[in-house]
């Protein structure tokens, strides 16, 4: 079926990319000032230490061969030992994941409620005072820091109205409906200004084809006209649109993990960082580089699924 | 300009058409009138920006945002055009009258099969069922030329060739059982032999149908093999209307014969090509008189105060009020 | 005569559409006013930020503990002061300071570079091409802030690095559109005309195929801006920004954090500062992208 070898052709073209992105994460250890043992162990470690943690990271070995190793262990599902919790990386990141999905996929839902409507909305009347408004409210969103509104939203929601939890996860789908709303909220104020603008602009080049003109001239309403062939048309673009501000997302999660304490990916990376932990940061990286490409080969193939000329090309 | 024969089979009549852009005071239409009847193909010759497009759209209350009638009157089937609201206008079109474009690629939506396109069409106005629908629409594949339409009704526009996608946007166009096809430029994005076969479908679907074409097209030749009568259009005027034998051998316009001398020929090589001199004119320009006169070798100082399409002739309508000249010129014989 | 005669051979875009072009040309509405209005604002920031030492009415780094967390208005300190005394007003000017510097760098530095590589694999084409198209994508692949963050972990704290970590990360983006631009532009007749004279290829590149490609990557760069003054006090909250004492918006918002409840303005005022600075860089890249559409 093409649809399967299109599926296959698109996984195929990830791989030279997954590759890049494993390459990219092991030379990172590389990149630092002075010897990355020293460093991760403090000045107070005895020289004993430092060179088992050589010979456990490969160090003392060629850098081709030091490659070849951490690939191996990769494939081997290995994605390195966390040096302050003493535990496989693999482990850690698996029990902090889902936090971190639930917040991206929420957060993106809320987008796509706020900047769909507000995009249509826009471009039903281009130039209009609607428009207008709605240009005006993504150019002032786009310059608010997240982090910061974080806070606002903490102490006006749940200091002063006492409304939602301010901090930490509930448990329960409800329980994380709730207690994820804030967070989600701040991560999808950020991202809406992005949105709203790239969607505006390809719904109206969609309603501006010649086949609107063609389905006007059938003397179709304009009810049937915007079920039937705007909207189609319209989504294939969206999803891109969407895939392409999943990188912007995934960064997102990362600063409103910390500031709402959920404990996530994000958070894992942070507790890395101050312990300078080396392998747990690396590996939080990948993870989050694979995700992004996981997403943007999903996105293709709902491309695919909803325009038919994709499969071709 | 009447023509009493066809009276009972006329289905368009276009009287002192004005159409405007934008809050401008300066029209780009100014005073076209255009009649068509049942089993003719009517064209409408010009440059680009002589305003043919914009009146064919108008007909079928298709003008792009930002274009208004500004005065004049269409009347398609005893259907006030102008004056229709949406609720008519919606019924008028694909019913009586269908639309043919330029761009058969962009003209089709992308991600629709175009058999569903076909029976959308044909849904909009009949009481068909669905599957009566989709027998239509393979039915209309199959007379604008598909083999195995059935199989065809689930292919998508991008499978097609250019040609084969302009049957497409044919058979959509007659889906409703419109008695008025109106076609913009039908043929400019095809090659030659493909451009062939389009005309001779149209002047099929005429003769067997008894429907009456308007055809938009800058190109003469292409005029010259459908057309039944032909009204040139310079700067937003009909300057010269007639049967296509007559007005492409004695053109009683200047601005026609201007055209015909650019046409490349058997008989007449490269260096016989004439350009014409000077450039139309530009919006917002004050135009009294002649809008031609300014380019033209014939003018004489009382073509820039006023004009008039009068008829000549039998049959034909001239709006040069020194048609005689050309009309007594031996040059005037072209070919 | 033939039918495949014709009075304009090339098919010309019809009157109103061309007209309807030159419509939008005309007036791109308000584009001229997001750009005037961002102009100031980010003019004014720089210029508070360059007299910070003049227009400080205290050293912000010196602490007064039996003066912490005064509101806003106390005597001689007019947004108040922080937990350890110092000045807040001060404090934000020095922290536009650094802030606007590392941000001027961390703009600058990869518009160079990414349209550099851009343009040379756009013109070269082959493999020089293949490997730049392949190392951007795979920099694409990974999120942003989340490469930002490792990056600037791995290389150590201080101003160079977060310059150097965004440079790294954000190149990218203009290597991919200098390259796409340059390769339509290399297509195009007036650069063939310009091969077949002779012309060296620096001064292709440089005289005709830069001068019209780069309006675009200077466009993108201002809403780039947005993102990297985001991301450098999303760096300072997260407590990896500029080392102390100088001061840096999103390390005053990290600071603030334990007290925002009790005393609002430590968080709010460089909270406030940074939407003021993201506001004035988002107008002005939105005047400027509405200005190129126009074209």
């Amino acid at each position: 079926m093409a649809f399967a070898r299109f599926f296959v052709s698109r996984l195929l073209q990830a791989v030279p990319v997954l590759l890049g992105v494993t390459l990219v994460v092991f030379v990172l250890i590389h990149l630092v000032p002075g010897d990355p043992a020293q460093t991760a162990l403090g000045p107070r470690a005895t020289p004993d230490a430092i060179d088992a943690l050589h010979s456990q990271w490969g160090l003392d070995q060629p850098l081709h061969e030091q490659y070849l190793l951490f690939m191996e262990r990769l494939l081997g599902g290995d994605l390195g030992t966390s040096l302050r919790f003493g535990q496989s990386a693999g482990d850690l990141i698996a029990a902090r994941l889902p936090v971190t999905l639930w917040l991206i996929v929420y957060a993106a839902v809320l987008a796509c409620l706020f900047a769909v409507p507000l995009a249509l909305w826009a471009a039903s009347r281009p130039a209009a005072l609607r428009d207008r408004v709605v240009r005006v409210i993504s150019v002032v969103g786009l310059g608010v820091p997240g982090f910061w509104l974080g806070l606002v939203l903490i102490e006006v929601v749940s200091v002063n109205w006492l409304l939602l939890p301010a901090a930490g996860v509930e448990p329960g789908f409800l329980g994380h409906m709730e207690s994820l709303f804030l967070p989600s909220l701040t991560i999808a104020a950020g991202m809406t200004p992005l949105v709203v603008r790239s969607l505006r602009a390809e719904v109206l080049r969609v309603t501006e084809s010649d086949f609107v003109t063609t389905a006007r001239a059938k003397g179709l309403t304009p009810h049937q006209i915007r079920m039937r062939h705007l909207l189609r048309n319209a989504l294939a673009p969206s999803v891109t649109v969407l895939t392409v501000n999943v990188s912007f997302l995934i960064g997102g999660t990362l600063v409103i993990e910390r500031v709402f304490g959920l404990g996530g990916l994000g958070d894992l990376m942070l507790t890395g960082i101050d312990a300078r932990d080396f392998p747990l940061v690396q590996a939080v990286t990948l993870v989050l580089a694979v995700l992004v490409v996981f997403v943007n080969v999903l996105g293709d193939l709902a491309q695919a699924l909803i325009d038919p000329r994709v499969e071709v090309q | 300009m009447s023509r009493p024969d066809v009276a009972d089979r006329r289905l368009l009549s276009v009287r002192d058409l004005r159409l405007r852009v934008g809050g401008e005071a300066h029209d780009v239409v100014r005073g076209a009138s255009l009649d068509a009847a049942r089993g003719e193909v009517v064209g409408i010759a010009g440059e680009s920006g002589s305003g043919k497009s914009l009146t064919l759209r108008a007909i079928a209350g298709l003008l792009p945002t930002g274009v208004t009638v500004a005065g004049g009157d269409i009347e398609v089937d005893r259907v006030d055009v102008v004056k229709a609201g949406p609720q008519t206008l919606r019924k008028l079109r694909g019913a009586t009258v269908g639309m043919v474009f330029q761009e058969p690629m962009t003209a089709l939506n992308p991600t629709m099969r175009i058999g569903r396109q076909i029976a959308e069409a044909a849904l909009a106005h009949g009481d068909l069922s669905r599957s009566q629908a989709k027998a239509r629409a393979i039915e209309l594949l199959e007379r604008v030329g598909f083999p195995e339409p059935a199989r065809r009704y689930r292919q998508f526009p991008h499978q097609l060739s250019g040609g084969m996608r302009q049957r497409v946007v044919i058979a959509i166009a007659l889906a409703g059982n419109p008695s008025l096809l109106l076609c913009d430029e039908p043929t400019t994005a095809l090659d030659a032999t493909v451009t062939l076969r389009i005309l001779d479908l149209l002047t099929d679907l005429v003769r067997d149908l008894g429907i009456g074409i308007v055809f938009v097209t800058h190109d003469l030749g292409v005029a010259a093999r459908i057309c039944d009568r032909i009204a040139v259009m310079y700067a937003g005027q009909v300057v010269e209307e007639g049967p296509t034998a007559e007005l492409l051998r004695r053109p009683r316009h200047p601005y026609t014969l201007a055209l015909l001398r650019a046409v490349p020929t058997r008989d007449r090589d490269i260096d016989g090509l004439r350009a014409i001199p000077g450039n139309p004119p530009q919006r917002g320009e004050e135009l009294p008189g002649c809008a031609f006169a300014p380019r033209c070798e014939y003018a004489e100082p009382a073509c820039r105060s006023e004009i008039e399409l009068v008829p000549v002739d039998d049959d034909r309508s001239t709006s040069c009020r020194r048609h005689s000249v050309l009309a007594a010129m031996a040059g005037g014989h072209h070919d | 005569m033939s039918v495949s005669s014709s009075l304009s051979r090339t098919r010309v875009a019809s009157w109103y559409e061309r007209r309807s072009k030159r419509l939008r040309r005309r007036s791109p509405r308000g584009a001229d006013a997001s750009l005037a209005i961002g102009l100031v604002i980010i003019g004014a920031m720089m210029l508070a930020a360059l007299f910070a030492g003049v227009l400080s009415p205290a050293d912000p780094t010196r602490q007064d503990i039996p003066n912490a967390l005064a509101p806003p208005g106390t005597d001689g300190h007019l947004l108040g002061t922080d937990a350890l005394g110092r000045d807040i007003l001060s404090r934000l000017l020095y922290a536009a300071r650094t802030d606007l510097f590392v941000a001027v760098g961390a703009v600058l530095l990869p518009l160079v570079i990414g349209v550099a590589i851009g343009t040379i694999a756009g013109y070269r084409g082959g493999i020089v091409d293949r490997v730049v198209t392949g190392v951007v994508n795979v920099v694409f692949a990974f999120p942003v802030l989340v490469l930002l963050i490792a990056l600037v972990f791995i290389l150590g704290p201080g101003i160079p690095t977060i310059i150097v970590a965004v440079t790294l990360v954000s190149w990218v983006s203009y290597a991919r559109l200098a390259r796409d631009l340059v390769r339509r532009e290399r297509s195009l007749d007036y650069v063939l005309a310009a091969r077949v004279s002779g012309l060296p290829t620096w001064r292709i590149l440089g005289r005709h195929i830069l001068r019209n490609i780069i309006a675009q990557p200077v466009t993108f760069a201002m809403s780039d801006a947005v993102a990297i003054i985001l991301f450098i006090t999303a760096l300072g909250f997260l407590g990896l920004g500029v080392p102390p004492p100088a001061p840096d918006w999103g390390t005053m918002i990290a600071d603030a954090q334990p007290y925002f409840t009790t005393h609002w303005w430590l968080a709010v005022f460089p909270g406030l500062a940074i939407c003021a600075a993201g506001l004035g860089l988002s107008l002005i890249a939105d005047g400027l992208s509405q200005k190129w559409n126009a074209q």
